[in-house]
C-alpha cells in the first residue's frame, strides 16, 4: 500500500462506522487511498483539503446529507468535476432522481455487495 | 181630405175684418162730410160777418163825411179816416172769402160799389168840405151819396140773405149726414158684435171643444186611465188629426200596458222562483261556509290529537250528536282512540282492529253513525257519532257528514304525512349533523340552502368571509391556501360547471388539509336542483401519513444499515481473500446469509406495500414490449427452475405492447414466476404467456403445482397470508408477493385473478390495458 501503487484517492463519507470500515477495507484492498469522513461537513472539508479522485457519500448523514454535500461540491470550483457515488438506503425513484439532480454520477443501494461497490468505483476511475 | 182649420180661421177673420172696415169707412166718410158741411157753414158765417164789417165801414164813411160836412168839426173825420184806410183790406178779405166759394161776382160788385163811393164821392165831398163846406152841403143834399149807399145796402141785404139761406141749407145737409153716420156706426157696431159672437161660436165649436176634450182625455191618460179617448168627429182638421193621433197613442199605450202587465205577471212568477232559489242558495252558502270554516279549522291543526278534537267537535255539532269518538291510525293495522265527545274515554275501546269483525259501538246511544275517515282504500281512522234521543240520521245529514268526514280524512292524511315528514326531517337532520363531514346544499347559483353542524363548525374554524354564495365564501380564503392560484383556478372551474362532480384535496398554508367534494343534486325528474358541497378535514390523516412516511424512512434506514453490514461482512468472510473456512462454518454462514437476505426481502416488500398503501406508487409509464418482458422474466428464473427440474415455457405474441412501468411489470412477473416454481414439484412445468385480447394485454403464469386449497383462495391477496402448503413445506416467502402483484396490476389500471385446482396447478392471469391509455395515477396534492 505505497503511494506509487495507489490507483486513486477516494473520499468515503458514512456515519455508520461498520459500513464505513467495510467500504474502506474493500477499497484499500483494491489499491485505493481512502479519506474518511463521519458527516457531511467533514466530507466537504476533506474534499477541499485532500482533493480526492472520487467521493462515496452516504445520503443520510448528520449535519449535511449526501445530496447537499454533492450540491456544494458541484458549486465549488475545485470539486465541481469530482465524481460522486451516493449510498442510499432508499430505493424510490424519487430519491434516485433527487441524487442525480444534485449532481451525483452514480448510486448504490444499501445493502450492497462490497465487490459491486469496487466494480462501480473502478468503472468511474477507470474512465479517466 | 182635411179642410185646414187655419184656412177656416182665416176666412172667418177675413169676414169680420171686411165688415169692420166697411163700417168704419162709412163712418169716416160721414164724419168727413159733416166736417165739410160745418166748414161751409163757418165760411158762410164769416162771409156774413165780413159783409157786416164792410157795411159798417161804409156807414162810418157816410156818418163821418156827413158830420164833417154839416158841422165842419174835424172830429168827425177820425172814424171816416179809419174806415177809408181799412176799407180796401176789408173788401179784399170779403172778396177772398167769396172767391173760395167761387161766388165772388157779387162780392166784387159790392167792392166796386164801395170803392166807387169812397173815391168818387166820399173823398171828394170831404175835400170839398174842407175848402167849401157849403158846396159840399149842397152836394150832399143832392142825395147822390145816399143813392150810393142805398145801392150798396140793398146789395148787402141780398147778399146776406143769400148767404143765410145757403148756411141754413148747409146746416140741414150736415145734420142729415150726421144722422147717416150715427146709423152706419150703430149698424157697424151691431154687425161687428154679431161677427165676434159668430166667430166665438165657431172657435168654440171648432177649436175649444176639441182642445178641451183632448185636454180632458190627456188628464185622464196622465192619471193612468189608458181607456181615455177623444170623441171621433166627422172632421178632418188638425185637431181631429191630433185627436186621432192621441187615440192611436192611447191605444198603443193601452196595448203596451197590457203587454207590460202580462210581462209583470211573468216577472212576478219568475221573481217568486228566484226568491225560492236564493233561499236555497243561502242555505247552501251557509253550509258551504260552515264546511269552509271546518276545513280551515282542520288545516290549522298539525297534531293528530288536536285535529281529532276539531273534527269531532264539528261533526258532533253538525250532527247534533250527544256522543262521539275519533280513532286514528297508528300506522299498523289498528286504530287508536284519540278523541271522545260526550262519553268518558275509559268507556270506549282504546284500540280498534281494522281486521277484526264487529263494528265499534258507542255506549248508551239509540242511533249511531259510523264515518270511515278514508282516502281511497286507505283507512286513516273512524269517526263515531251517536244520538241518545233515538232520532235517526237522515240521508241529507249523512251526505253532509260523509263530506265532512272525507275532509277530515284529507286533513288527517296531511297531518300524518306532516308528522312522518317531521320525523324524517329530524332523523335526516340528526344524521346530517352526526356526520363528521361538513355538508352543505346550495341552489344552482350557489346560495346556501342548508348546512349541517360540522359544516357550520368548519365555516367558523376556517373563518370563511361573509358572502352570498358558497363560491364567494370559498374564494375568500384563497390567500390562505398553499397554492392560491391553483385554488382559485379550481374554484372557478367548479363555478363554471354547476352539474360537474369534483373531488379535490386542499392544503392550507397553516398545514391543515381538507378533502372537498362537489356534486350535482337532481330531483326525481333528473332536473338539476342544486349542488352539494362536502368538506372533510384530512389534516390528521395527512399527519398520520407523514408519520408513516417518516416511519418507513426510518425503518428503511435502520433496518438496511445493519443488514448492509451483515451482508457486506459475510461477503468479505466468504470471499477468497479472507481466511479459509471449514465446511461447517461455510454452511452456517450460508444460512446466515440466506436469512439476512430474506430479512432484506421482507423489509423491501414491506416498504413497497407501505408505499402502495400510502398511494405513493409511482409508475414510469412507457411502451413495454410484453414479449421481451416475458422472455427476460423466464431467463431470470431459469436457473432456479432448472435447479428444481422444472420446465419453463414461454409464449408471447410478437409486438404486443402495453403502456406500463417496465420495472414494476418485471417485478410482478418475477413474483408470479417465483411463486409458481416454489409451489411446483420437480418434473412439473411453468408456463409464461403474453397475449392480446382486444384492447387488453393478458399476462399469464401457469404451473402444474400443488394448487391452492379452495378454503384458502379468498385470502390469497391478504397481507402476510401464507398458504398451509408453504408453511408445511417450509417454502420461503413473506406473504407480500401477491399483494404487491395486485397493487402493480391495479396501478396500471388492470386486474389480477387466478384459477386453481389442488394437485393440478394454478394459473394467474393479469390484465392491463394494451393501448397507450393513461394508467391510473394516484397522487396527492
Amino acid at each position: 500500500m505505497t503511494e506509487t501503487r495507489t490507483a486513486g484517492t477516494v473520499l468515503v463519507a458514512e456515519d455508520d462506522d461498520d459500513i464505513r470500515a467495510l467500504v474502506v477495507y474493500r477499497l484499500e484492498r483494491s489499491g485505493y487511498a481512502v479519506v474518511q469522513a463521519r458527516d457531511g461537513e467533514e466530507a466537504l472539508r476533506l474534499a477541499a483539503e485532500t482533493g480526492p479522485d472520487l467521493a462515496i457519500l452516504d445520503v443520510m448523514m448528520p449535519k449535511l446529507d449526501g445530496y447537499e454535500v454533492t450540491r456544494r461540491l458541484r458549486s465549488a470550483d475545485a470539486t465541481s468535476r469530482l465524481p460522486v457515488i451516493l449510498l442510499t438506503a432508499r430505493s424510490q425513484e424519487a430519491d434516485v432522481s433527487r441524487g442525480f439532480e444534485a449532481g451525483a454520477d452514480d448510486y448504490i443501494r444499501k445493502p450492497f455487495s462490497p465487490d459491486e461497490l469496487r466494480a462501480r468505483v473502478q468503472a468511474i476511475l477507470g474512465r479517466r | 181630405m182635411r179642410s185646414g182649420l187655419g184656412r177656416q180661421l182665416l176666412v172667418a177673420a177675413g169676414i169680420a175684418g171686411a165688415l169692420t172696415m166697411v163700417v168704419f169707412g162709412v163712418l169716416i166718410w160721414s164724419l168727413l162730410a159733416y166736417r165739410d158741411s160745418a166748414s161751409d157753414i163757418r165760411r158762410s158765417d164769416d162771409a156774413i160777418a165780413a159783409a157786416t164789417e164792410f157795411q159798417n165801414l161804409i156807414l162810418d164813411l157816410e156818418t163821418g163825411q156827413r158830420g164833417f160836412v154839416i158841422t165842419g168839426n174835424p172830429d168827425f173825420l177820425e172814424p171816416w179816416e179809419n174806415a177809408r184806410r181799412a176799407l180796401p183790406a176789408v173788401t179784399d178779405e170779403f172778396v177772398a172769402i167769396e172767391a173760395a166759394q167761387d161766388d165772388e161776382a157779387e162780392a166784387r160788385e159790392l167792392q166796386a160799389l164801395a170803392l166807387a163811393y169812397l173815391r168818387g164821392y166820399s173823398e171828394e165831398i170831404v175835400e170839398l168840405a174842407r175848402t167849401d163846406r157849403a158846396a159840399a152841403r149842397s152836394r150832399v143834399v143832392t142825395g147822390e151819396g145816399k143813392a150810393h149807399v142805398d145801392a150798396m145796402r140793398s146789395g148787402f141785404d141780398e147778399f146776406v140773405t143769400a148767404e143765410r139761406a145757403e148756411a141754413d141749407e148747409l146746416r140741414a145737409r150736415a145734420d142729415r149726414r150726421g144722422e147717416i153716420a150715427i146709423a152706419v156706426g150703430v149698424a157697424g157696431l151691431v154687425g161687428s158684435a154679431l161677427v165676434v159672437v159668430l166667430l166665438f161660436a165657431y172657435l168654440r165649436r171648432a177649436v175649444l171643444r176639441p182642445v178641451q176634450e183632448l185636454s180632458f182625455a190627456t188628464r185622464r191618460l196622465a192619471a193612468g186611465d189608458l181607456a181615455a179617448r177623444v170623441p171621433e168627429r166627422d172632421r178632418t182638421d188638425e185637431l181631429a188629426e191630433l185627436g186621432g193621433a192621441f187615440n192611436a197613442m192611447a191605444e198603443s199605450l193601452e196595448e203596451s200596458r197590457e203587454e207590460l202587465e202580462t210581462q209583470n205577471e211573468e216577472l212576478g212568477a219568475q221573481q217568486d222562483e228566484l226568491e225560492t232559489a236564493v233561499d236555497d242558495l243561502g242555505r247552501e252558502r251557509d253550509l258551504v261556509l260552515a264546511l269552509h270554516r271546518y276545513t280551515a279549522r282542520l288545516t290549522e291543526e298539525t297534531e293528530v290529537e288536536a285535529l281529532a278534537v276539531a273534527v269531532l267537535v264539528s261533526l258532533a255539532d253538525v250532527a247534533r250528536a250527544d256522543a262521539g269518538a275519533v280513532y286514528a291510525t297508528t300506522g299498523e293495522r289498528d286504530l287508536r282512540l284519540v278523541s271522545s265527545h260526550g262519553v268518558a274515554p275509559d268507556r270506549l275501546e282504546p284500540f280498534l282492529d281494522l281486521d277484526g269483525d264487529g263494528s265499534p259501538a258507542l255506549p248508551d246511544v239509540e242511533q249511531q253513525l259510523v264515518l270511515p275517515l278514508a282516502q281511497g282504500e286507505r283507512v286513516l281512522g273512524v269517526a263515531l257519532l251517536g244520538r241518545r234521543d233515538g232520532s235517526a240520521f237522515v240521508e241529507g245529514e249523512r251526505d253532509v257528514l260523509t263530506a265532512m268526514a272525507s275532509q277530515a280524512a284529507v286533513a288527517l292524511s296531511d297531518t300524518l304525512a306532516l308528522r312522518f315528514a317531521r320525523r324524517e326531517a329530524s332523523v335526516s337532520r340528526a344524521v346530517l349533523d352526526a356526520t363528521p363531514d361538513g355538508i352543505c346544499l346550495t341552489d344552482v347559483e350557489g346560495e346556501v340552502l342548508l348546512a349541517n353542524a360540522p359544516m357550520l363548525e368548519l365555516t367558523e374554524a376556517l373563518a370563511f368571509p361573509p358572502g352570498r354564495t358558497v363560491h364567494e365564501r370559498l374564494l375568500g380564503i384563497a390567500d390562505r391556501m398553499v397554492d392560491p392560484d391553483a385554488y382559485r383556478a379550481g374554484m372557478r372551474e367548479i363555478m363554471r360547471e354547476p352539474d360537474g362532480e369534483f373531488r379535490q384535496e386542499y392544503t392550507l398554508a397553516d398545514g391543515r388539509s381538507f378533502l372537498g367534494y362537489v356534486g350535482p343534486v337532481r330531483d326525481s325528474t333528473g332536473t338539476l336542483g342544486g349542488r352539494v358541497f362536502v368538506l372533510r378535514e384530512t389534516t390528521s390523516e395527512r399527519q398520520a401519513e407523514r408519520l408513516k412516511d417518516e416511519l418507513v424512512a426510518t425503518v428503511s434506514h435502520e433496518l438496511r444499515t445493519p443488514l448492509t453490514s451483515i451482508i457486506g461482512y459475510l461477503e468479505l468472510v466468504r470471499s477468497e481473500e479472507a481466511e479459509p473456512l471449514g465446511d461447517e462454518q461455510r454452511h452456517f454462514l450460508d444460512i446466515v446469509d440466506r436469512n439476512a437476505r430474506r430479512l432484506l426481502d421482507v423489509v423491501g416488500d414491506l416498504l413497497f406495500v407501505a408505499q402502495v398503501e400510502a398511494g405513493r406508487l409511482h409508475l414510469d409509464l412507457a411502451p413495454v414490449d410484453l414479449a421481451v418482458l416475458v422472455a427476460e422474466a423466464a431467463e431470470t428464473a431459469r436457473p432456479l427452475a432448472e435447479s428444481k427440474g422444472i420446465e419453463l415455457e414461454t409464449e408471447a405474441e410478437p409486438g404486443l405492447v402495453a403502456a406500463g412501468d417496465r420495472v414494476r411489470l418485471a417485478q410482478l412477473l418475477a413474483n408470479l414466476v417465483s411463486n409458481a416454481i416454489k409451489f411446483t414439484p420437480g418434473g412439473g412445468r411453468v408456463r409464461l404467456r403474453a397475449t392480446g385480447e382486444g384492447r387488453t394485454a393478458v399476462l399469464q403464469v401457469g404451473d402444474t403445482g400443488i394448487g391452492i386449497p379452495i378454503e384458502e383462495q379468498g385470502q390469497l391477496f391478504q397481507r402476510f397470508f401464507r398458504s398451509s402448503a408453504a408453511s408445511k413445506q417450509a417454502i420461503p416467502g413473506t406473504g407480500l408477493g401477491l399483494v404487491i402483484c395486485k397493487a402493480i396490476a391495479e396501478a396500471h389500471g388492470g386486474s389480477i385473478s387466478f384459477e386453481s385446482a389442488p394437485d393440478r396447478g394454478t394459473t394467474f392471469r393479469v390484465e392491463i390495458p394494451a393501448s397507450a391509455r393513461a394508467a391510473k395515477e394516484v397522487h396527492t396534492v
